[in-house]
């Protein structure tokens, strides 16, 4: 008696062990690409963020975004590579609707990008950029996200550009 | 038992191929009285173990359990002791524990860093985050265009909704005497 009740409780152990380790869909498309021919991936951790500041570069407005982050994961089909399936439909097939929800898509001549966002309590967790057509490309960022500050990465970054131009210009006369 | 069985017998048992009853046949004839001088060194080897070998003392088990009894303080009866619902619950909590460290050890797995030098992530890093940025603000930059499109029907809202405050105002202006003797009210006179 004694035997059985332990086995069941072992199974029921094990069913539950499964239920909880199991990754999250877009963790097991990653998995499932990490090492094949034809594909990169890239992981870049918190840990990772962290030791910015300490390797010297200096870029506080850069490194305070980065504070927010938890990690960056990147899978990118080699171009020219083996023709493997578009991340667009698998990312549609796989993700739960209802857990990521979506942003916006922006077409443009052969290709198409699409913005996923994931919530927790009101808060954007998980940013998933995904790229199909002529780069085939998943861009999965979590931690605290603020669009607004994405967003306005590289609208600092053309100011910046400008600047330099300004001065060049400038430099010339 | 002839001597070239014996030899034979004696190199497996060295080898370590002979088996039990081999092993059985070789120390009964080594252990006799009648053998011959030329194994009389393997003779003695096998009556060296055969003293060696001890049968355990008499009822040596009961003893050993009541040594035990006797320190741990009447184990069997404690173990009797132990109330039943918590030996139900024992293996279950163990294997729940069990399945606590499993989980952690596969589910807390996290992929390694694929670059040890942090200049080369932070250079990774910001490519990655400027183009997810250049692609968020082609996206809104279609927005701010179509908001664009949309601004002179918003800019009437505005307008609709300032007159809807500026058409309740006379209702809190003091109504014109003339007006009040004959009893209109400034709404009606609004309406009009």
């Amino acid at each position: 008696m004694n035997n059985k009740m332990t086995i069941l409780a072992m199974l029921l152990a094990l069913l539950s062990l499964q239920g909880f380790a199991q990754k999250d869909p877009v963790e097991r498309i990653f998995e499932r690409f990490s090492g094949r021919e034809g594909y990169t991936t890239v992981y870049i951790s918190s840990k990772m963020f962290s030791m910015f500041s300490e390797a010297g570069i200096d870029d506080p407005e850069f490194n305070a975004l980065m504070h927010d982050l938890r990690s960056i994961r990147i899978l990118a089909a080699d171009k020219g590579g083996t023709q493997g399936p578009d991340f667009l439909d698998m990312v549609g097939r796989e993700l739960p609707a209802n857990v990521y929800e979506e942003l916006m898509t922006v077409t443009e001549p052969g290709q198409k990008v699409k913005f996923l966002v994931r919530e927790e309590k009101g808060k954007i967790v998980e940013l998933l950029m995904v790229v199909g057509g002529s780069d085939n490309v998943l861009i999965d960022i979590r931690g605290n996200i603020d669009l607004k500050k994405i967003s306005q990465l590289s609208k600092a970054i053309r100011i910046e550009g400008l600047d330099e131009l300004e001065k060049l210009d400038n430099g010339k006369k | 038992m002839d001597k070239e069985e014996v030899i034979a017998l004696l190199e497996r048992y060295y080898e370590g191929t002979a088996t039990a009853e081999e092993e059985r046949r070789l120390r009964r004839f080594l252990l006799a009285a009648d053998v011959p001088e030329e194994f009389a060194a393997e003779q003695a080897y096998f009556q060296a173990l055969a003293a060696a070998r001890r049968r355990p003392a008499p009822a040596l088990e009961e003893r050993l359990a009541a040594l035990v009894d006797e320190r741990l303080g009447g184990g069997e009866h404690r173990m009797r002791r132990m109330p039943r619902a918590m030996r139900r619950t024992l293996p279950l909590a163990a294997a729940l524990l069990a399945g606590a460290f499993l989980y952690f050890f596969v589910a807390t797995q996290r992929p390694r860093d694929t670059y040890q030098d942090p200049r080369l992530a932070w250079h990774e890093t910001r490519r990655v985050l400027l183009y997810v940025s250049e692609k968020l603000n082609e996206g809104t930059r279609t927005l701010s265009y179509l908001d664009e499109l949309s601004l002179p029907a918003r800019e009437m809202q505005k307008v609709e909704r300032a007159t809807a405050v500026l058409d309740r105002l006379p209702l809190l202006q003091f109504p014109a005497p003339e007006e009040e003797k004959r009893g209109k009210s400034p709404e009606k006179r609004t309406n009009q």
